[in-house]
């Protein structure tokens, strides 16, 4: 049976390569590699003026909380931040199941290498934005590491906190005497960033800008007050 | 001092995992009420869905099975001829009965197989995310009908599966109930306990369809989805017995 | 889009890629966690006046592909490990009636229902047949977003060019992350001429799509006409990555998320002096035995899988039993880490190999 249009019919072109048969897809598309190289694929190629030592610095962050209090959003705009600053992201939720009414979950690994697991283990920074997440995910946080916590919903004291770096906000009460208690996850963005400056208060805020221009334009200022409330604050 | 109201015992005391203001939790209950008037525990085999309800099994104390999306009615088919005397039921969602599971819910009712279906129709799919159901209303928002179900754009129109089972002759009972009031729960357990007795009976096929609220992914607060029950959702899916 | 960088998830970049690559129809059912599919479609097809369906099944949704397919067009369906079980009819069906399509599995924990979390549990399954008959899909496998997005791309004019179903292999990790992306607007390589599609038999003698050869050896001889292109297919659109191993003397072999984390655990090792590298399968069928064999020669194998080992096997095939391979394996959605493939490794320099 003849069957016209097969794969048969597209002309054979000159082998470069000697014994290597050629690719069909890839003498249409002109590509002459045969494998990747990993080093060189398409990620976001860091800039070598954020590196402040020799060695690649690479901070892994979870964030958690209770479903409703925004912490998928306050990684992705933290994400958002550092790949424009020239840096390696990746931002993993929880899902499924996991998130309904129960403690909500994001990892964000932020780097200047290429990022391996986009799974934390360990992590360098816990941000817990309420007391069940705070319990949950302490023995997530690496010794040495930085807690920030928001201290309207969350305390501290039952933890053994010998070396870690305690960061400590009343993100909640702030977000209300601001008017919407929903920036609070912006406010402890805040008091993150300005006890580890990963990425600059003004490239924060220009994207900030950016992201709420996509989203709402309305909602840029109560936000910017609150991340600018979280990053001169108090605990 | 006269104990006239309690746990019911078939429905095991923890909290459960559902969503606040889902109707499954108060469902559930009904049904076990419903068990343990007849007296039928011990002797009872149920076939949970896939959906919100995936884990009922930790709720109910009588044997269960889980059964792939969909197939609970051919699997109570399997368990109902091997051991007729005993009560099999099944409880599904809207996408387990009546999306992937459409031709099993139908070929089971046409040949007048002997068990209840307890049938959740709440208009979405809860555990994946909020997406369309074939119960959907249209102009219903969902994850995958973000402008608003479209029956002229072949996005169907809401499917109402107890009238097309009505026309089976096999076919023993339908009925289609809804929780939106205390007085509206007391029905929906009579409804129940109706299905329950005519498989004891052997009077054959029996569903009852609960219309129930998911306050999660209709976007509103649980008082506001009983009344959306009662304004909107009974226009397209009118209560009362239909065979 | 223009070609900027954004982030986007391995699941939502898998779904602009079909749009890039001039797909304008999908169907699909929803299943965590590839959720993300579908409801992206839902709102990215009304735009390119595409058609987006949510079919009653996954069973159904194969089917309509295979009828977009018949009529010439770029179709595309998505699910995860059950609903694919669900589909393999269908995708023999595909194979026999050589029809193009792109199959996307988001793989999660199994057998059964299982659990939400990612695996690696049906590699089989794509690339030992999964349906009946003696038939092969193409299997690409990514371990970024980036590479997702390209390689569904790639997807669609591969099976078009052989006329194929290929499947975009990941499991629920990548499908969930976000990461940076630059979305390509050129073309695709489309395949223009279809002459044997259904549209209609004007001007011509009717096209007739079918898998069913009852006549004495027809079918025999329609199998070889298969195994040939297959043969063909495995000499030239073999896809793998090499990370340092031309020096190393412990060489992994891991495919998806699993080597992108032993990169990690490469570089660590590399700091202690132990000399460990990558060899990272892309194309799963046709997988790059002769390359495989060639890198892995004299050196200590360990196979880093989500599952109980079934990668495992081809390099073992690949390697016609000169190495001896080791195994690192985690299921019911749990993911390696680093640490371990590392303690793994140091073990496997105490002993003697």
């Amino acid at each position: 049976m003849d069957r016209a249009g097969s794969y048969q019919d597209i002309p054979a072109r000159k082998n470069k390569m000697k014994d290597k048969p050629q690719s069909l897809l890839r003498l249409r598309s002109g590509q002459a590699s045969h494998s990747f190289d990993f080093a060189q694929d398409k990620q976001v190629t860091p800039s070598t003026s954020l590196r402040t030592s020799k060695s690649p610095v690479t901070e892994k962050i979870i964030f958690s909380g209770s479903g409703g209090q925004g912490i998928m959003l306050m990684a992705k705009v933290l994400a958002q931040v550092a790949m424009q600053a020239g840096k390696f992201v990746t931002w993993l939720p929880s899902y499924g199941a996991e998130v309904r009414g129960g403690t909500a979950r994001c990892m964000l690994v932020i780097s200047d290498e290429k990022i391996g697991s986009p799974f934390i283990i360990l992590a360098d920074t816990l941000v817990a934005m309420n007391e069940p997440s705070l319990k949950k995910y302490s023995p997530n946080l690496k010794k040495g590491g930085t807690l920030v916590i928001n201290t309207s919903l969350a305390q501290a004291g039952s933890l053994d906190l010998e070396d870690i770096k305690l960061v400590r906000i009343a993100a909640t009460e702030i977000a209300v005497e601001l008017g919407n208690i929903k920036v609070a996850n912006l406010v402890t963005l805040g008091a993150y960033l300005a006890s580890k400056k990963i990425v600059s208060k003004d490239a924060f805020i220009k994207c900030l800008f950016e992201i709420a221009q996509a989203i709402n334009p309305a909602l840029f200022e109560i936000n910017k007050k609150a991340f600018e409330r979280g990053y001169n604050g108090k605990s | 001092m006269e104990k006239i109201y309690s746990h019911p015992k078939s429905l095991v005391d923890v909290t459960t995992h559902y969503c606040p203001g889902c109707g499954h939790g108060l469902i559930h209950k009904l049904v076990c009420q419903v068990i343990d008037e007849l007296g039928i525990r011990e002797k009872t085999i149920a076939i949970a869905p896939v959906g919100c309800a995936v884990l009922a099994y930790d709720y109910w104390d009588f044997d269960t099975t889980e059964a792939a999306h969909g197939r609970a009615c051919a699997v109570a088919t399997g368990l109902k001829r091997v051991q007729p005397d005993k009560i099999i039921f099944t409880y599904q969602g809207d996408g387990d009965l009546a999306a992937i599971g459409t031709a099993e819910t139908i070929h089971a009712a046409n040949r007048g197989e002997n068990i209840t279906i307890i049938f959740v129709n709440n208009g979405i799919y809860g555990m994946t995310g909020g997406q369309m159901a074939p119960t959907t209303l249209a102009g219903q928002k969902t994850a995958t009908t973000p402008s608003g179900r479209n029956p002229a754009g072949f996005e169907g129109h809401p499917l109402k599966l107890l009238e097309m089972l009505a026309v089976l002759p096999a076919v023993a009972y339908l009925e289609r109930t809804a929780i939106t009031s205390p007085k509206s729960v007391l029905n929906v357990k009579r409804a129940i306990k109706e299905a329950f007795k005519n498989q004891i009976e052997n009077k054959g096929f029996s569903m009852v369809e609960v219309i129930s609220p998911c306050p999660t992914y209709w976007s509103k607060s649980p008082g506001e989805s009983l009344k959306w029950i009662e304004q909107e959702v009974i226009k397209t899916y009118p209560l009362g017995r239909i065979k | 889009m223009e070609n900027k960088k954004i982030l986007m998830t391995g699941n939502e970049a898998i779904a602009e890629a079909a749009i890039q690559a001039g797909c304008r129809f999908y169907a699909g059912y929803p299943i965590t966690p590839q959720n993300e599919i579908p409801a992206y479609f839902a709102k990215r097809m009304p735009e390119v006046n595409g058609t987006f369906i949510q079919a009653e099944s996954e069973l159904a949704a194969i089917n309509m592909v295979f009828g977009a397919s018949a009529a010439g067009k770029r179709a595309m369906t998505s699910s995860s490990s059950p609903g694919i079980s669900l589909k393999q009819e269908g995708i023999s069906y595909l194979s026999g009636c050589e029809l193009p399509a792109v199959i996307v599995n988001v793989m999660r924990g199994g057998p059964g229902l299982g659990n939400i979390g990612p695996s690696q549990g049906d590699y089989f399954q794509a690339t030992k047949g999964g349906g009946h008959g003696d038939y092969h899909i193409i299997v690409l496998a990514p371990s970024s977003v980036q590479e997702a997005f390209d390689l569904t791309v790639s997807a669609f004019d591969l099976a078009d060019i052989y006329r194929m179903p290929a499947m975009i292999l990941v499991d629920g990790l990548l499908g969930q992350m976000m990461e940076p992306l630059h979305v390509t607007t050129s073309p695709s390589h489309q395949v223009t001429s279809k002459p044997w599609a259904l549209t209609g038999a004007k001007n011509r003698k009717p096209n007739i799509i079918r898998s069913l050869y009852l006549a004495d050896g027809a079918l025999e001889e329609f199998n070889n006409k298969l195994q040939k292109k297959y043969s063909s297919i495995a000499e030239k659109e073999v896809i793998f990555e090499s990370y340092k191993n031309a020096d190393c003397e412990v060489l992994i072999v891991s495919y998806g998320m699993p080597a992108r984390i032993s990169v990690g655990a490469i570089d660590n090792l590399r700091k202690s002096g132990l000399k460990a590298g990558l060899f990272r399968p892309v194309s799963l069928w046709p997988f790059p035995k002769k390359d495989l064999a060639q890198v892995g020669k004299n050196k200590k194998i360990l196979v880093v899988e989500m599952s109980s080992g079934q990668m495992i096997e081809d390099v073992m095939l690949s390697l016609d039993g000169k190495c001896r391979v080791e195994f690192l394996g985690r299921t019911g959605g749990e993911i390696p880490s680093e640490e371990e493939i590392i303690a793994k490794i140091k073990g496997m320099y105490g002993k003697n190999i």
